[in-house]
C-alpha cells in the first residue's frame, strides 16, 4: 500500500482538457440549434472524468497511507450504497417516488394534479371529503402519487366500519400542459390492493 | 493499483482546521435548523391517526408518531447538537446520537420529504468518523492529518451533485422550460436575457436552452470540485488550486442563486455554502476562519487583545445577531450565535493561560446546572413533547458525562454548552414565530377536520404567541372626494390586509367604499392588484379583508380609500386604518375568525 504511485502520464491531463473543450463546443452547437444530442455531454463528461482522474492521481501520489484497510473498505461500501440508492429509482416502476434520487425540481415535482377519493358503503359509492378526513400535507403526497401513502390510505380507510371498497383517482397535467394517464388505485376491503391501473412510469 | 490509489486518496492529509470547522458549523446549523424550520410543522405528525414512515420496518417497530414525538425529537437534537458544538472534543458516540436523532426525526414520517435532510444524515454520519479534535489543537498544533471520513464527506457531496445534474438532463430542463417554470416565468433572469438577446444577438429560445444547459454544467463543475477537495492541501498543483476557486465560486453562486429564486429548500443552501467555503478555500484562509471559532484565537494573533477577546466575541455575536434581526436574515442571527457562543463557552471554562479553570467539583456543578437548564428550556417550551424532551436531554447529557468522565475529560465546557443551548432554544422560541406557527397549524388542521373544540384550544395558544401586525393609521377629517391614503414599504409576503374606514355621512348605506393599492417602487412578481369593496359594518364604519395580496420581494406602494358618494359634500372621511399581516402573520386574521366560529 505504501509503494509510491507513479505520476499520471501527461497526455491524460492535456487529452482530457481537449476532450472537454470539444464537448463544450458540441454543447454550444446544441444550444444554438436548440437540439439535444448525447455527443456533447459524452465528450464533456469524458473530459471532466479524465481531468479528475489526472488530479486524483497526482494528488494521491503524494499521500502516505495510515489506517487499516478495513476503514477504506467501509468508506467504499458506504459510498457504494449512496451511489446505488438513487439508481434504484431509475430501475423502478414508479417515477413518482423521488425521495432518495436527488431529483430536485424535476418534471414529476411540478405536475398539477386533481385527486379524488371514493368509498363504497352498502353497495353505493360516495366521494370522500379528503380535507375533512386527512391532514392537507398527506393530501399533497397523495396528489404526488406517492405509492406507499396511497396504499396506507386505502388500508386506513378500509378500517372504517361499513366501508367495502376504496379507490383513488389522480389526474395530472405536466408543465408542458400534456395530460398524463390517470393513476388509479383501488382496494376491496378484505381483499388487498388491486394492481394500479395504467402504467405508473 | 486502484486499491492503492483509493487508500492514498482517503489518507491524503487535510488541514485539521477544515474538519473542526465542518463539525462545529454543522452542529450549530443543525440546532437552529431543527428548531426554526421543523418544529412549526410538528402538529401534522400523526394528525388524525394517519402516518407513513419512510421505511416499512419503522412503521412496524417504531413508536406511534405524534406531534410530541416529532417536536420532542427536534428539541433534543438541537440541544445536544449545540452542546456538542461547545464541547472541547465532541466524542464520536455523542455525534452518533445526534445522527440517530436527526435521522429518526425525518424518517419517522414521509411528511418530511426534504432530500437535504437525508443528505444531512449522510453528513452527520461522516462527522462521526472524524478524529475528535479541539479547536485549540487545530489552531496551534500540527496542522495536517489524514481523515478518511473527510473523503467520505467530499465524495458524498459529489454523488449528490452528479445525480442532480443527471436528473436535469431531461428534455424539459435542457430546453430551459423547467427552469422558467421553477422561477415563475424566469423574470429574475430578465437582465441576463436582455443582455443575451440584445448585444449578444441570441434568440430568446437559444437563451433558455443555454440557461438549461448551464444548470447541468454548473452542477458537474461543483461535483468535480468536491471529488478533488480531499487533495486540496497536499497536491501542490496550481491547476487543482485554481479549480478549487472555480468550484467555490460556482457552488456559492449556484446556492445564492437558489436563495434569490426563493426555491423554498429550507437551509440547504446555507449548509452547502458552508461546506463549499470550508472545503474549497485555501488552507490559510480556512485557518483564519478557525481563529474566529477558537476561544483564544484572536489573542494568538494579537496577544494584547487577550483580555478583551471575550468582550470582542460577545460584541461580534450581538452585532451579527442585531444586523441579522434588523435585515430580516435569521441566518445571520444564528451565525452570530454560532460564532460567538461556543468559543465564549470554551473560553469561560479556561483561564487566560489555557488551563482548566474549574475544579472537578465545580465542573460537575456546572454540568448539573447546564443539564437542568437544558431540561427546563425543553419542558417550558409550551410545545407538545417538551416534558419528554426534558427527560431525554437529561439522559443524553448524562451518558455524555459518563463518556467524558471515562476519558478524564473536562466536564465544564459541556455544562456551559448545555446552558448556552438552553438559552439559544429559549431565545429562538421567544423571538421567532415557531410556537405561533405550530399552534395555528394545529388549529387549522383541527378546524378543517371539524374538531372545533381542538381548533379553539390550539388557536388560543397561537394567540399567546401571535406577533404584532403592522398598523397604518391616517386620521381625517377630509372631504369624501379627496379620499385618504397611506404609504407602505414592505418586504416579505403580505398575506392579509384588513382595512377599516370611518366616515361621517347622513346616509352611509348609500356610499360605495373601496380600497385600492398601487405599487410605486419595485416590481413584485405574482402580485395581485387590490381593488376591493369594503362592506358597511354600521355607524359609518366600513371594513374589508383581502387575502394573498403580494409576495416576497421588497416594494413600496400606496393604499388608497376611494369613495363613491352621491352627495360628497355632506360627509367627511375621518379615519383610515390599515392592518398589514406580513410573512406568516396573515394567520392572525384567520385565528380571530376561527375563534368566533364555534359560537
Amino acid at each position: 500500500m505504501d509503494r509510491p504511485v507513479p505520476p499520471p502520464p501527461p497526455p491524460l491531463g492535456w487529452g482530457s482538457a481537449a476532450l472537454l473543450g470539444l464537448g463544450v463546443l458540441l454543447l454550444g452547437r446544441d444550444v444554438l440549434a436548440q437540439t439535444t444530442s448525447a455527443a456533447g455531454w459524452i465528450a464533456a463528461l469524458g473530459g471532466v472524468v479524465g481531468l479528475i482522474v489526472a488530479g486524483l492521481w497526482r494528488g494521491s501520489s503524494a499521500a502516505p497511507g495510515a489506517r487499516p484497510r478495513r476503514v477504506h473498505l467501509l468508506v467504499a461500501a458506504l459510498l457504494l450504497v449512496q451511489v446505488a440508492v438513487p439508481l434504484t429509482y431509475y430501475g423502478s416502476h414508479d417515477p413518482y417516488d423521488e425521495r432518495f434520487a436527488w431529483r430536485m425540481f424535476s418534471g414529476v415535482r411540478v405536475l398539477e394534479c386533481r385527486l379524488a377519493a371514493f368509498e363504497t358503503v352498502d353497495g353505493a359509492e360516495r366521494e370522500i371529503a379528503l380535507t375533512q378526513t386527512l391532514h392537507v400535507a398527506w393530501i399533497n403526497l397523495l396528489r404526488r402519487n406517492r405509492e406507499a401513502v396511497q396504499r396506507r390510505f386505502l388500508e386506513w380507510r378500509c378500517d372504517v366500519e361499513g366501508v367495502e371498497a376504496v379507490r383513488l383517482v389522480n389526474r395530472c397535467v405536466g408543465a408542458d400542459r400534456r395530460v398524463r394517464q390517470p393513476v388509479r388505485v383501488r382496494r376491496d376491503c378484505g381483499a388487498g390492493v388491486a394492481p394500479t391501473q395504467g402504467p405508473r412510469r | 493499483m486502484i486499491a492503492g490509489l483509493w487508500a492514498r486518496y482517503l489518507e491524503a492529509p487535510i488541514l485539521r482546521a477544515r474538519a473542526v470547522l465542518l463539525l462545529r458549523f454543522t452542529l450549530v446549523l443543525v440546532a437552529f435548523d431543527v428548531w426554526v424550520t421543523r418544529m412549526p410543522h410538528g402538529g401534522r405528525y400523526g394528525a388524525g391517526g394517519f402516518n407513513v414512515a419512510h421505511f416499512g420496518w419503522l412503521d412496524a417497530l417504531g413508536p406511534p408518531v405524534t406531534p410530541g414525538l416529532y417536536v420532542g425529537t427536534a428539541m433534543v437534537t438541537g440541544l445536544l447538537a449545540f452542546t456538542l458544538a461547545c464541547a472541547r472534543r465532541p466524542p464520536p458516540a455523542a455525534l452518533a446520537l445526534v445522527f440517530a436523532l436527526h435521522t429518526f426525526g425525518w424518517s419517522m414520517s414521509m411528511l418530511d420529504s426534504y432530500q437535504h435532510h437525508y443528505l444531512l444524515s449522510i453528513v452527520l454520519l461522516a462527522l462521526v468518523g472524524f478524529t475528535p479534535t479541539s479547536v485549540q489543537d487545530a489552531v496551534a498544533g500540527a496542522s495536517e492529518r489524514s481523515e478518511p471520513a473527510y473523503g467520505l464527506l467530499a465524495v458524498s457531496a459529489a454523488v449528490v451533485y452528479a445525480y442532480t445534474a443527471f436528473g436535469k438532463t431531461s428534455a424539459d430542463w435542457l430546453s430551459g422550460d423547467a427552469l422558467q417554470r421553477v422561477t415563475h416565468g424566469g423574470e429574475v433572469f430578465a437582465p441576463l436575457r436582455e443582455l443575451a438577446t440584445g448585444p449578444l444577438g441570441m434568440s430568446e429560445p437559444s437563451f433558455w436552452w443555454a440557461m438549461g444547459h448551464s444548470v447541468v454544467a454548473l452542477q458537474l463543475v461543483v461535483c468535480a470540485a468536491y471529488l478533488l477537495a480531499p487533495l486540496r492541501d497536499v497536491a501542490g498543483s496550481r491547476g487543482l488550486a485554481a479549480y478549487a476557486w472555480v468550484g467555490l465560486f460556482t457552488a456559492l453562486s449556484f446556492h445564492l442563486g437558489a436563495e434569490l429564486l426563493e426555491l423554498e429548500i429550507g437551509w440547504f443552501s446555507a449548509y452547502m455554502a458552508v461546506y463549499a467555503t470550508v472545503m474549497f478555500l485555501p488552507g490559510r484562509w480556512v485557518w483564519g476562519l478557525l481563529v474566529l471559532a477558537a476561544p483564544d484565537g484572536v489573542a494568538q494573533l494579537r496577544p494584547r487583545w487577550r483580555e478583551k477577546e471575550r468582550l470582542l466575541r460577545v460584541g461580534v455575536a450581538l452585532l451579527l445577531a442585531g444586523l441579522g434581526g434588523r435585515a430580516g436574515v435569521p441566518l445571520l442571527v444564528w451565525l452570530g450565535a454560532g460564532l460567538g457562543v461556543p468559543p465564549l463557552v470554551l473560553a469561560l471554562a479556561r483561564d487566560p493561560d489555557g488551563r482548566e479553570r474549574a475544579s472537578k467539583l465545580v465542573a460537575w456543578g456546572l454540568f448539573a446546572a447546564g443539564t437542568v437548564a437544558a431540561s427546563a428550556a425543553a419542558a417550558l417550551a409550551v410545545l407538545p413533547g417538551g416534558p419528554g424532551a426534558a427527560l431525554a436531554i437529561a439522559l443524553a447529557l448524562g451518558l455524555l458525562a459518563v463518556e467524558l468522565w471515562h476519558r478524564r475529560a473536562d466536564l465544564a465546557p459541556v455544562g456551559l454548552g448545555a446552558a448556552a443551548a438552553a438559552a439559544c432554544l429559549a431565545v429562538t422560541l421567544a423571538t421567532t414565530e415557531v410556537r405561533f406557527d405550530f399552534h395555528r397549524n394545529v388549529g387549522g388542521d383541527a378546524r378543517r377536520r371539524g374538531d372545533l373544540a381542538a381548533a379553539l384550544e390550539a388557536y388560543a395558544l397561537a394567540n399567546r404567541f401571535a406577533p404584532a401586525p403592522e398598523v397604518h393609521v391616517r386620521r381625517g377629517p377630509v372631504p369624501l372626494d379627496d379620499g385618504l391614503e397611506v404609504r407602505s414599504a414592505m418586504e416579505g409576503a403580505v398575506r392579509t390586509v384588513e382595512a377599516e374606514v370611518r366616515v361621517t355621512h347622513p346616509d352611509p348605506e348609500s356610499l360605495r367604499v373601496a380600497l385600492a393599492h398601487t405599487v410605486t417602487v419595485g416590481r413584485p412578481p405574482r402580485a395581485r392588484t387590490v381593488r376591493a369593496r369594503l362592506r358597511h359594518r354600521g355607524d359609518g364604519v366600513f371594513v374589508g379583508v383581502e387575502r394573498g395580496v403580494l409576495r416576497r420581494v421588497p416594494f413600496a406602494g400606496t393604499w388608497r380609500v376611494e369613495i363613491d358618494a352621491s352627495r360628497p359634500a355632506e360627509g367627511t372621511l375621518d379615519r383610515f386604518e390599515l392592518l398589514l399581516q406580513r410573512d406568516r402573520r396573515g394567520a392572525e386574521a384567520r385565528v380571530r375568525q376561527a375563534l368566533r366560529a364555534p359560537r
